[in-house]
């Protein structure tokens, strides 16, 4: 069996070196509830692992000015239970709530999951909606930031060279009035791989009682979750009402059709995303008569 | 990788493979054979020990990720011959039954009744939800570790 290199950086300047030497078969893990199981499958060929667990600068979590900063470490039950993630991005904390198992939500990252890029994966529409930018690290020490739109491009693709590593996120802090949640529809309760998980944010007008500003992203119904605009359209301005639930429904609807027309599981995510479409507007008392 | 970690109060150093996962480090080089791989992805919990206080899957954790840290496995719950409140609870209350699922279901009671000593029905439910039991229909395990969550904690000094 093939020998592998295993490293065990500290601190920034230390995993920057570790892969200054980063081939096409150098592996990074964290939380290692995705690259393990593919090891164990041996369906990947691997010369160097460098953990990223002990890097102290990707594990922490602060507000700065307009953002608050992610460190790639946190891990699922982390985020759940923090109080600036659910102060400022709620959406993130109750997908975390989500992930998993109890003891994978105790290991794996939120770098992790964006940078495995599954199409299915429950950090990646919340982070849309806030406009995250990920900040990458490479093997020369610079560091750079992209939308996360451009980091997660295909089904399990992400757009990092070899030598480049996700140490965190900036999550632009939105107006304190800006409200979100998440669901997710998955074979089991607990324990299971979205079908459809949706993330939506908005802005209430107290006065007309109407939807200002929404966000609306989904994932599992394409290659990759994205944000829907032509929804947002819909929903924006509309008074909060039963007719604004229906259209909101019918909009998912369009849209999954659209999405993934030809796919085998778009008549039953056609109908589900209804259900889902309830649950998530149901979370609000605005919507509860 | 040079490694040193905490086994059950037991300090050990290893040289590892980078590749080598928690659980084969506990089975084939310790013969703590509590922990079993049932699936190896994730999805049964067979296999989890507390990790510094958490439950974690061994066959999803590289045994030279953790440098430093601390391991309870099954085997660490009894003292000698004395088994701990929440073994003893399982036994008494029939939630063993094939005994393969037990380990880890133990390792997350354990884990959760350290971090809540009162847990509701909900909070039980919730903390086993990453653990598979094919033979008990899950009730009496429900009862076990509400049976262990109500003792006093000075029976667990007495023990």
């Amino acid at each position: 069996m093939k020998k592998i290199k295993g490293s065990r950086p500290t601190c920034i300047e230390e995993l920057s070196s570790a892969l200054a030497s980063a081939t096409d078969e150098t592996r990074l893990i964290a939380g290692g509830t995705d690259l393990i199981i593919k090891m164990n499958q041996m369906t990947t060929n691997i010369d160097h692992l460098i953990t990223l667990n002990h890097v102290q600068e990707m594990s922490q979590i602060f507000m700065e000015k307009d953002h608050l900063y992610i460190g790639g470490n946190l891990t699922f039950d982390e985020l759940e239970n923090d109080a600036l993630v659910n102060e400022y991005i709620p959406a993130l904390a109750a997908a975390a709530s989500m992930v998993g198992s109890p003891q994978i939500r105790n290991r794996a990252t939120i770098a992790g999951n964006v940078a495995n890029a599954s199409p299915c994966g429950d950090s990646i529409a919340p982070m849309m909606i806030y406009d995250a930018q990920v900040q990458i690290l490479n093997g020369a020490g610079q560091i750079s930031e992209k939308p996360i739109e451009e980091v997660v491009i295909g089904p399990e693709v992400n757009s990092l060279q070899s030598n480049e590593v996700i140490t965190g996120f900036h999550i632009p802090i939105k107006p304190s009035a800006f409200i979100s949640h998440f669901v997710k529809l998955g074979a089991k309760k607990t324990v299971t791989i979205a079908k459809i998980n949706m993330a939506v944010g908005f802005e209430i007008d107290k006065v007309t009682n109407t939807i200002m500003t929404p966000r609306v992203a989904m994932g599992a119904v394409g290659r990759t979750a994205k944000r829907f605009p032509e929804i947002e359209a819909i929903i924006d301005q509309q008074l909060i009402s039963q007719n604004l639930k229906l259209k909101f429904s019918a909009a998912l609807s369009a849209a999954i059709e659209k999405a993934i027309g030809d796919r085998p599981s778009m008549p039953y995510k056609r109908e589900a995303v209804k259900g889902l479409a309830d649950d998530i507007l149901n979370y609000w008392p605005a919507f509860n008569h | 990788m040079k490694l040193e970690i905490t086994i059950n109060g037991t300090l050990h150093q290893f040289d590892v493979d980078p590749s080598l996962r928690l659980i084969d480090l506990l089975r084939d080089k310790l013969n703590l054979t509590g922990a079993k791989e049932g699936c190896g992805e994730g999805e049964c919990g067979s296999c989890t020990v507390i990790l510094d206080g958490k439950a974690v899957h061994s066959c999803l954790t590289l045994a030279y990720q953790i440098d430093g840290s601390e391991i309870t496995t099954i085997e660490g719950l009894s003292e000698g011959e004395e088994l701990s409140i929440i073994q003893q609870a399982f036994i008494r209350n029939g939630a063993v039954q094939c005994g393969y699922c037990s380990p880890g279901m133990i390792m997350t009671a354990k884990a959760l009744l350290d971090k809540n000593p009162s847990p509701s029905e909900e909070d039980i439910k919730l903390a086993i939800s990453g653990n598979l039991c094919r033979c008990t229909g899950y009730n009496k395990i429900l009862d076990a570790i509400q049976v262990a969550a109500d003792q006093p904690a000075i029976a667990e000094e007495n023990l």
